[in-house]
């Protein structure tokens, strides 16, 4: 599931991603971020709930993360990072945030 | 013409791989399953089969071949580790050694035995598959024997990859199935959130690959896309594979990549990475993929240098070694003499020389001795084997602890320890540890221990031999004494000195004799052995707690440092580690004694012996007197002299054939003028007297 709310001050919005983050659902993960960038100053990123995701999900949630860097949006996080987000970010060489700035701890791979 | 071949070698090269192996397979045996364990076993194995090939030794190779061939099954996992299959490799082992005794002139190696355990690991070998499955998996670990390599593994797919239904990560992950795997992905080319094609690929990779199999099979992995994708493999520690070469520095890498040029890398230097990032040349993809090269090359290469350091031996006969040392303790007496013509002459220009010659002499002793320095692990090892085969055939459960295997020890001084030390091992497995049941009745754990430790102290070495057997019953060991006519039944002797009776000729107080000991021969010749070693035998026990066999051993037989005392115009040197003080002995002392040779210090009585009068030698006695005071066999003994000349690093040589009878010296050196300083052999001069010193009271 892909949701985005925005709180009632309209500065900061939820991004809720949630089950299989594949290829299938890439298009929709990519219109929830758009709209995070172009709606909110503040996204808070919760991806507690992912039980799956592929290259197309890291793919897009590294150029949002860089985008949103250099707009100056501020970014958080909610919830853990599920391990297999960290196995797939490591496995898949993403380790470490190109733009020197990982928040968020979503590009550190670690192993909880 | 034939060609000769020198076998020594191989020969030199098989017996150390053996000891490795039993080592290995002594290991193995409280870890079964331990994998590494066992390549280390099938190594070993296969690199005395390939060798002894090579050198004309075929028996080594065809047995060796049947064993390995066997063990590589345990190594593919298809046959379990047992005890069955370590015994028979043990035996073996034993017998590949016996093969090679027999090739150095030893008696011939018993063919049957070899039969019979060949026989016996073909049992063990399951049966399904046959000769054949066994025979092609032995050939099959050769790839591995070349060592791992670090490959650059670059992967540039198509952006429509996707499409084909291809996963790039599940490749990824094939290529981590064949070693080490370190991977970057490069994201440079990812667009802004707004014109990225979700469904595209965007990401190439860069993949550092340390894995021991070849480009061929790395290129297989990504045979399914190869219109998909650009591939570039390149194998890395080729280049760096001459032993000097360094491992590439970042700018080297990126500039050989194309990934800068020289004047970017010029702009930019420290910190390079951060600012050739900053300055637009580089992507932090690249910068961080070529930090990455660099780490896994420098990983690989300690790797391969830690392995090189086995490697890295040059053989040298211990005959020119000696002579080396001999050379090196002649050049540490001419120096003496010319630091003392030197000094005498007060030639400033000459002096400078002197300390010059001083310095450069003492760095060239101190550097020779550590090359005969060995650690003594490697003989603590042999007993591992000894103490798990004696303990099966007495039926008795031992575990063998070391300490210590590090410790430097000389190398002659580690070549005569090996016999003594088995002697004392055997004496407890067999006398001390009890046997389970014995064990169990006495509330003691059933496995017995033997701690076997070594521990520098000062210049010398204690090595310890502990047990938790039975210990020693000193009433026992005087009733023996007295028995075998070793001790006057009226003799006082304390604790620890009936404990050093178990040294004395023809003594056992064992009630059968065993094979393992009860001749009352093997403590004996510990003894001789320790003492001509120059070193000392300490024994501490309670009964029905354990024993603890403590030798103290010079760290060195060529070099020690001595206290050199004048008798008349004569030298004698006192080997420093022994003596504990110098007091002097006034004519009052002497009227004191009345007659008797002892010195009161500080209210301890302590019995001395006169040089002068031990060796006959002519001139008057000073009116003050000098007695060094040392500790002999744990015994505080005095040795009167006329003057005390001070510490001297002594050069220890031989005596001639001349002096073969004088054991009271147990070796001489040169002094800085000519003159010559006899070493004396303090335990042996005590003994001498005290053997006289009964006889003349008819004791």
């Amino acid at each position: 599931m892909i949701d985005f709310s925005v709180d009632e001050s309209g500065t900061s919005g939820t991004l809720l991603l949630s089950g299989s983050l594949t290829i299938q659902h890439a298009l929709a993960l990519k219109e929830a971020l758009v709209r995070a960038g172009s709606e909110v100053k503040q996204v808070v990123i919760n991806l507690d709930q992912v039980s799956s995701l592929d290259l197309t999900a890291l793919q897009l949630l590294c150029a949002a993360h860089r985008d949103w860097i250099k707009a100056g949006k501020k970014i958080t996080r909610e919830g853990n990072v599920p391990d297999i987000v960290n196995r797939v970010v490591r496995e898949s060489g993403f380790v470490g945030c190109s733009a020197g700035n990982d928040a968020i701890g979503l590009w550190t791979g670690a192993s909880n | 013409m034939a060609v000769e071949i020198d076998t020594s070698a191989f020969t030199e090269e098989a017996y150390e791989l053996l000891s490795e192996l039993e080592d290995s397979l002594l290991e193995l045996e409280e870890r079964p399953t331990d994998i590494e364990l066992i390549s280390r076993v099938f190594r070993a194995m296969h690199t005395i089969k390939g060798s002894g090939a090579m050198f004309g030794f075929d028996e080594v190779a065809k047995f060796t071949h049947e064993v390995e061939t066997v063990f590589d099954m345990a190594r593919s996992g298809s046959l379990p580790v047992t005890k069955a299959l370590i015994d028979l490799t043990l035996a073996a082992r034993d017998q590949i050694r016996s093969i090679l005794d027999a090739s150095r002139g030893g008696p011939p190696a018993n063919q049957d035995n070899a039969n019979r355990i060949i026989a016996g690991l073909r049992a063990l070998a399951p049966q399904k598959g046959g000769a054949a499955a066994v025979e092609s998996k032995a050939a099959a670990p050769k790839a591995e024997t070349d060592g791992p390599h670090v490959f650059r593994v670059r992967f540039e797919p198509r952006p429509e990859i996707f499409s084909s239904g291809t996963n790039p990560l599940l490749l990824l992950n094939e290529l981590r199935d064949m070693g080490q795997c370190r991977v970057v992905a490069l994201t440079n080319a990812l667009p802004s959130l707004e014109d990225l094609d979700p469904e595209r690929c965007y990401t190439q990779w860069e993949i550092f690959l340390t894995t021991t199999q070849g480009e061929n099979a790395i290129r297989d992995v990504f045979i399914f896309v190869e219109d998909d994708c650009t591939l570039n493999v390149r194998l890395l520690d080729r280049d760096e594979a001459q032993e000097d070469a360094e491992p590439k520095k970042l700018g080297e890498i990126l500039l050989e990549r194309g990934d800068i040029n020289e004047e970017a890398l010029g702009k930019a230097l420290t910190p390079l990475g951060d600012r050739l990032v900053n300055a637009g040349v580089v992507s932090a993809d690249k910068v961080r993929a070529a930090l990455t090269e660099q780490r896994v090359v420098q990983e690989q290469k300690q790797q391969q240098s830690k392995a090189a350091e086995v490697d890295a031996v040059v053989r040298v006969p211990s005959t020119k070694l000696d002579k080396l040392v001999n050379l090196v303790g002649e050049l540490v007496t001419v120096q003496a003499r010319l630091n003392q013509i030197s000094g005498r002459l007060n030639n400033q220009h000459l002096q400078l020389v002197s300390e010059e010659i001083e310095r450069l002499t003492g760095e060239l002793r101190d550097n020779t001795m550590s090359i005969r320095m060995l650690a003594i692990g490697s003989t603590f090892n042999k007993f591992k084997r000894l103490v798990r085969d004696l303990s099966t055939e007495l039926g008795k459960q031992i575990e063998l602890t070391t300490a210590g295997a590090d410790t430097e020890l000389d190398k002659t001084v580690i070549d005569q320890l090996n016999d003594p030390l088995v002697h004392i091992i055997r004496n407890s497995i067999d006398h001390g540890i009890e046997k389970p049941d014995v064990r169990a009745l006495t509330g003691k754990p059933l496995v017995g221990q033997i701690h076997l430790s070594a521990v520098h102290s000062g210049t010398s070495v204690l090595i310890q031999v502990k047990d938790d057997g039975k210990g020693l019953d000193p009433q026992l060991l005087r009733r023996k004494a007295v028995e075998k006519g070793l001790l006057s039944p009226d003799a006082v002797l304390s604790d620890p000195e009936a404990f050093m009776l178990i040294f004395g000729a023809g003594f056992s107080t064992a009630e059968k004799i065993t094979n393992v000991s009860g001749r009352g021969v093997g403590m004996d010749v510990v003894r001789k052995s320790i003492e001509s070693l120059r070193g000392t035998i300490d024994v501490q026990s309670q009964l029905g707690i354990g024993t603890t066999i403590t030798l103290k051993l010079p760290l060195t037989l060529a070099i020690i440092e001595g206290l050199l005392v004048g008798v008349n115009h004569d030298y004698f040197v006192l080997p420093l580690a022994a003596v504990e003080e110098c007091v002097e002995l006034s004519p009052q002392d002497i009227a004191n004694s009345h007659g008797r040779r002892i010195v009161n210090v500080r209210g301890e009585i302590v019995p001395f012996i006169r040089v002068r009068e031990r060796f006959a030698m002519e001139g008057e006695r000073p009116v003050i007197e000098q007695i060094v005071i040392a500790n002999v066999d744990g015994r505080r003994v005095g040795f009167g002299v006329d003057t005390v000349v001070g510490q001297h690093q002594t050069v220890i040589k031989n005596l001639g054939d001349s002096f073969q009878y004088s054991d009271e010296f147990s070796g001489a050196t040169i002094l800085g003028d000519g003159t010559v300083a006899l070493l004396l052999d303090l335990a042996r001069m005590v003994r001498y007297v005290e053997l006289q010193e009964t006889k003349e009271t008819g004791g």
